[in-house]
């Protein structure tokens, strides 16, 4: 029978591959949380970092990580949205919507590094901003800015054609059918995009580690053109002192709360998406 | 609760003919529902079986059972034996694809692999045999013409098969079944998505057909199983109601479902 | 006056539109702007073997190489780990454990990049030196298994909707002939799904190029082709793990700054191409957004 040897060996190895990928989750999650929770404590959290980071906490390391990203949505958030109506509602053009999808495919596919010497060439540089937390802003809502676009489209695109006629026979023009009728349903997925794009924003190191950051002497900043230090940058900085148990301690540390806020903005994008789908089912 | 089913009157159509297929007490549940209660049924050789019923009573559950093509539905559950020459189907040691190229089935709506007509009906028999190219061509005319599509496809066996019309690729999936020669053929209601022509086609092969095979089909068109069928099986609401042979059922069955099934198309039970 | 808000709207849809179609071709025009020094002065040079700022040589030819190598490696590991393992998920397993695979997928997916360079430096790089009795656990080998991991969740995940979006009655009508699953899957499925396996390649492969950190701190960054040209046991560079360590000490407007722009911009090119191609290569290109 060697049709069901070879069907036997197939299962082999589809079990060989499944144990292997299983243990890598395992061992990835188990070594974040294992050395993480030591370094934890409510100290760590509320602290700020001493000795080049090796020991006291991380809070304004969680501040810059929040700060950069609340205004990395606040303003993607009017351009996603404008973007997504228009490819929704005034684009008839086939041609030009195709060329408008990969534009947008490929600002997503744009790897992290070159957002960052773009940055550091046009902000930093040309228009002379400095490193400021304020363009790790900018370059990062340019990063997430198709998540969101393409989150709140399908979202507006998926709302039936006779919800835009019965409200056009009543009188409206289309903005107001776009403000009143299509953006309060549209606006969910302009969120649950938000939250993806956040989730993938927060832990991103080499966009930001060149404009934004700065690694020691950095407090609350008092405008917008000074640098900030963020939870992946300070991990980024203990990494490269890896020799030194302290610092690698406070590392996982960092780590550990890094992957708790990942998690926290992932859980809610789905939270916000399956409790919609069950609204617009019934 | 067996006692309570009407017993099929067997002892005209068993006795002097050869049972491939016998199914005893056989139940299936999916999840919380019962869908099959207590299923007693022989199927006989070189006949063709036609079993109806109203949509959702189980007629498709039951025929798919036959060669195990339910396994993978989520939350399935069976009692009771499936016997197949003198074997029980439903054995763990079974090697469900051998059991397969012995039964094989047709669906509903007609499947073809996206490739060419000729790489279609040579689909299921080039993995249990070597072919040489000669056996191939002459697999593929033998099987081509026992469906009567080869005077319209001989030409181009090289062609897409998905550029057949639906009726075309139905007869093309037969063809694909009967190049793998199984025993048994079953078919889920094979001619619901199909026009009138095409229908007629496959009713007429199919009465060709029962020489060397036996037929299980599934239809829930009362005159078709009028045109074609040797043996009846009524199935409603997961019970078996009454099975003989079609001659007798049309004619003078003495069950007022059946008789009301068979004047309406409509059945409470 | 409700006219006017009209017309207000439809400007601000049409900008938006314009400022999110112009981004990239912002970050192309200034990397092609800031590579032009390179280009002129440098020219052909620029593909030599040889970096040493200090003697104005720009080689870049190790980076490439760095580059290629480390997501060949990435990719040899994770293509077939991966799509055996969606197999499993798409074809074996319950669909109702589905959703907890997926989410599972998209928390590995979702651990940061630097946090992954952490591991392989606390982990990989320990156990590549001792297994290989090395002086220094950071080779090319390292960052290639690390990007292994990293890319991963992308190709199951993919892999197993493109499987997900075959109709049953595929598996079905093959299952009536007499079919074993590995034949059902090698014949059937894999050919039909192929389109979408090609586009979670070239997506996995885009996503290994361009990344950056985790690579960054474990490969070692030696400007060097290692010798022989297979011992992928030695420390390398690649693009991204060049621009990392050394665009920020770069002079603004030096010809060496130029040329690590210029590498910029190269990088750009090759991921938008596989970008381009791999959404091309989607047949339902209905608004999915492949991240």
């Amino acid at each position: 029978m060697n049709r069901k040897l070879q069907n036997n060996l197939f299962y082999a190895s589809v079990g060989i591959a499944v144990f292997v990928c299983s243990l890598i989750l395992l061992f990835l999650f188990g070594i974040i949380i294992w050395n993480g929770l030591p370094a934890l404590s409510l100290d760590f959290l509320t602290n700020t970092s001493a000795e080049f980071g090796a020991s006291g906490g991380i809070v304004y390391q969680i501040f810059g990580s929040i700060l950069l990203i609340i205004f990395a949505a606040l303003i993607c958030l009017p351009i996603a949205l404008g973007t997504a109506i228009y490819k929704s509602e005034y684009l008839k053009n086939d041609t030009v919507h195709k060329i408008i999808n990969t534009l947008i495919y490929s600002l997503n596919g744009i790897p992290s590094v070159i957002f960052g010497i773009f940055g550091l060439i046009f902000f930093v540089n040309i228009l002379n901003m400095g490193i400021s937390w304020f363009v790790g802003s900018i370059i990062l809502s340019m990063m997430i800015l198709p998540t969101v676009t393409l989150s709140t489209y399908q979202s507006i695109n998926s709302i039936p054609t006779v919800y835009r006629e019965s409200s056009s026979a009543l009188g409206l023009n289309k903005w107001q059918v776009i403000v009143q009728v299509l953006l309060p349903q549209g606006f969910s997925g302009a969120i649950t995009g938000l939250l993806i794009g956040i989730a993938r924003a927060i832990g991103e190191t080499a966009p930001i580690m060149f404009i934004a950051t700065a690694f020691s002497g950095v407090e609350f900043p008092s405008s917008f053109l000074e640098p900030v230090s963020t939870l992946p940058t300070h991990i980024l900085a203990l990494a490269q002192q890896a020799t030194n148990p302290a610092a690698l301690q406070n590392a996982w540390g960092a780590s550990l709360v890094l992957v708790i806020l990942v998690i926290i903005f992932s859980i809610s994008a789905l939270f916000i998406r399956l409790r919609h789908q069950t609204i617009s089912k019934r | 609760m067996a006692e309570k089913v009407i017993k099929p009157n067997l002892s005209v159509v068993g006795k002097n003919q050869k049972e491939i297929i016998e199914i005893k007490n056989f139940q299936v549940w999916i999840n919380e529902n019962h869908i099959l209660d207590d299923i007693q049924l022989s199927i006989p050789k070189n006949e063709i079986t036609c079993i109806i019923g109203p949509s959702g009573s189980g007629k498709s559950t039951l025929i798919r059972s036959i060669n195990r093509i339910n396994d993978d539905v989520t939350g399935l559950n069976t009692q009771g034996e499936i016997i197949f020459n003198g074997l029980s189907i439903n054995e763990k040691d079974v090697d469900v694809a051998q059991l397969r190229t012995q039964i094989g089935m047709v669906f509903q709506k007609p499947c073809v692999f996206p490739k060419s007509i000729k790489e279609n009906v040579l689909f299921g028999i080039q993995h249990l045999k070597k072919l040489s190219k000669l056996e191939k061509l002459q697999i593929a005319e033998e099987n081509l013409k026992a469906v009567s599509l080869w005077k319209e496809v001989s030409h181009r066996l090289n062609d897409k098969a998905i550029s057949l019309s639906i009726g075309q690729q139905q007869r093309l999936c037969i063809a694909r079944t009967l190049a793998v020669k199984p025993e048994v053929i079953l078919l889920d209601e094979p001619t619901s998505s199909l026009d009138p022509v095409s229908t007629r086609a496959i009713e007429d092969m199919m009465v060709k057909l029962k020489e060397n095979y036996t037929i299980v089909f599934v239809t829930h068109n009362i005159q078709q199983a009028k045109r074609i069928a040797d043996n009846l099986v009524f199935i409603c609401d997961g019970k078996l109601i009454e099975q003989g042979p079609a001659s007798i059922i049309f004619s003078c069955s003495s069950n007022p479902q059946t008789k009301a099934y068979l004047r309406d198309e409509y059945c409470d039970c | 006056m409700l006219g006017s808000t009209n017309k207000i709207g439809k400007y601000y849809v049409y900008g938006s539109t314009l400022i999110s179609a112009f981004i990239v071709f912002l970050i192309f025009t200034i990397l092609l702007i800031n590579s032009w020094d390179a280009i002129s002065i440098i020219g052909l040079d620029l593909l030599s073997f040889k970096w040493n700022a200090a003697t104005g040589e720009f080689g870049i030819l190790p980076m490439l190489f760095g580059t290629f190598v480390v997501t060949f490696i990435s990719l040899l590991i994770a293509v077939p780990l991966g799509i055996y393992t969606a197999i499993f998920t798409s074809e074996i397993l319950p669909s109702k454990y589905r959703f907890v695979v997926k989410s599972l997928l998209e928390l590995l997916a979702g651990i940061p990049s630097i946090i992954f360079g952490l591991i392989g430096i606390a982990f990989f790089s320990i156990w590549i030196q001792d297994i290989f009795n090395l002086q220094s656990g950071r080779t090319i080998l390292t960052a290639g298994i690390l990007l292994s991991i990293m890319i991963l969740p992308t190709i199951i995940t993919l892999t197993d909707d493109a499987f997900h979006h075959i109709p049953d009655k595929y598996r079905e009508s093959a299952k009536g002939l007499g079919l074993y699953k590995f034949e059902i899957i090698k014949e059937i499925l894999i050919p039909i799904a192929k389109p979408d396996l090609k586009a979670a390649i070239l997506l996995a492969f885009g996503r290994a190029l361009g990344e950056t950190m985790a690579v960054m701190l474990v490969i070692g960054s030696i400007d060097k082709i290692p010798e022989p040209i297979y011992n992928w046991l030695s420390p390398g560079q690649t693009i991204t793990s060049k621009l990392g360590r050394e665009i920020a000490e770069t002079s603004f407007g030096s010809v060496h700054f130029s040329a690590m722009i210029f590498m910029g911009l190269l990088l750009f090119i090759l991921v938008l191409i596989l970008t381009i191609l791999s959404q091309n290569s989607l047949k339902s290109s209905n608004g999915r957004l492949y991240e």
